[in-house]
């Protein structure tokens, strides 16, 4: 490689670098408990999910009776559910209004044969934190679209890292670490080790990064689209009005319309997922690939009757299979913790990045002043 | 052929790394609970290269 290519890749490397390691630091701290969240969540549960032998699960809606019950005024717009991992239990997010901010979310989880209220979760805490930080740092879109422009610069800086990686190394083995000669050369070589060997996995997160903070972008972009068909013959009625349909016949008619799959999520009319007209019961299915796939049954909320149910269009399943990619959360707790060194051993990539930025502006620094004093 | 060698020297183990990790990642995503240990290892051997090469190797 001629010295000017050399130089001009350098400059890329070190300004890409320089503008989003300091994010990149924040990422990788933040997103070190995140890796553990079911754990740390689980270690933090003050309840147990009572079942009696041989008694029948209670009404869905019976339980947003409950769910409603606890919280006066209120109304539930989504229902959660996480069969595998949490078992005989749902999760219902009450609210005033169905298009609510999220923080203004009531959390109600009930047992679903005794009815009893197993929590009330609030949106604070360490991990309401961290989860905020990672994502948004607390400024909603713009922040989450700001995150995805410092993974792309990420994702630039690692392209012209590997471009000088050959270079750099191309007299040297490979995994050369020169702990006896200077500093400076120890952290560079430290810095080449752990990028050229982690670079897939930085790659990797880095990518499916940007793809979830485009998730506003993919909601809009599905709810213009796929959502928009499939409640054409409803678009010019009236929003419904008294009471809605039952919970527990939606579910059944999705389960029945799907049996291969199981429910996720309910989001009730009115809400970002769904019309105004619909349920959106949105259903997942058993294989590892499959469960990380929603695809949504839509009942209409006055008759009951399913009105369309279709799979999700590629772009929302991009961003459904870049979630695991990114959180690590799919290959039980020993890839956890591979995830959780990687995400250690890139802070040492950031800080060792950094050391010798600053290394080398001093000794130009420096070069300058005695040039300066020779004259 | 001199050319090819130094190319292989230089790229050879990165390449293979990235190919062990990319198949484990996705391997996990898609299989059951044996691709996932499997996944698990094969994550495990640039792991264990870093630390080998960084605590280890010493070059004068």
């Amino acid at each position: 490689m001629k010295l000017k290519t050399a130089k001009r890749w350098f400059s890329w490397h070190k300004w890409t670098s320089l503008i989003c390691t300091i994010f990149l630091l924040l990422l990788c701290l933040t997103g070190l408990p995140l890796i553990f969240h079911e754990e740390i969540e689980h270690l933090q549960e003050n309840f147990t999910v009572e079942t009696i032998e041989g008694q029948q699960r209670l009404s869905y809606d019976k339980l947003v009776e409950i769910a409603e019950s606890k919280n006066p005024g209120k109304h539930v717009r989504y229902a959660f559910w996480e069969k595998d991992e949490h078992p005989n239990q749902v999760l219902f997010d009450v609210v005033e209004h169905p298009d609510d901010h999220f923080e203004k979310s009531k959390y109600v989880l009930i047992n679903e044969y005794t009815g009893a209220v197993l929590s009330e979760p609030e949106n604070e805490g360490f991990m309401y934190i961290m989860l905020r930080l990672h994502t948004d740092m607390f400024a909603g879109i713009p922040g989450k679209l700001f995150m995805g422009l410092m993974g792309i610069l990420f994702i630039i800086s690692i392209v012209s890292g590997i471009v000088l990686y050959g270079p750099i190394m191309k007299n040297f083995d490979f995994g050369m670490v020169r702990k006896h000669k200077s500093k400076r050369l120890q952290w560079l070589d430290t810095h080449n080790l752990l990028g050229i060997v982690m670079v897939v996995w930085l790659t990797v997160v880095g990518l499916t990064g940007i793809i979830n903070t485009l998730s506003d972008v993919v909601l809009g972009l599905w709810q213009q689209g796929q959502l928009a068909e499939m409640t054409a013959p409803y678009k010019n009625e009236k929003p419904i009005e008294g009471s809605l349909s039952s919970l527990e016949a939606a579910v059944n008619v999705a389960e029945n319309k799907i049996p291969t799959m199981d429910v996720s999520l309910v989001a009730y009319p009115g809400t970002p997922f769904t019309s105004k007209h619909h349920y959106a019961v949105f259903m997942k299915g058993n294989t590892e690939l499959t469960s990380r796939l929603l695809m949504p049954v839509l009942i209409d909320a006055k008759s009951g009757t399913i009105t369309d149910a279709r799979k999700m269009p590629w772009y929302v399943n991009t961003l459904f299979i870049s979630q695991p990619l990114h959180f690590g959360d799919y290959g039980g707790i020993t890839l956890k913790i591979i995830w959780a060194v990687f995400d250690v051993l890139t802070i040492v990539i950031l800080i060792t990045g950094l050391y010798l930025w600053f290394e080398r502006r001093k000794s130009k620094i420096t070069f300058s002043k005695n040039n300066s004093k020779v004259k | 052929m001199m050319m090819r060698n130094k190319r292989f020297k230089l790229w050879g183990i990165p390449i293979v790394l990235a190919i062990i990790s990319l198949y484990a990642l996705i391997s996990a995503l898609v299989g059951g609970w044996v691709a996932d240990i499997i996944a698990s290892i094969l994550l495990a051997i640039p792991i264990y290269i870093m630390f080998k090469k960084y605590i280890w190797h010493s070059s004068k």
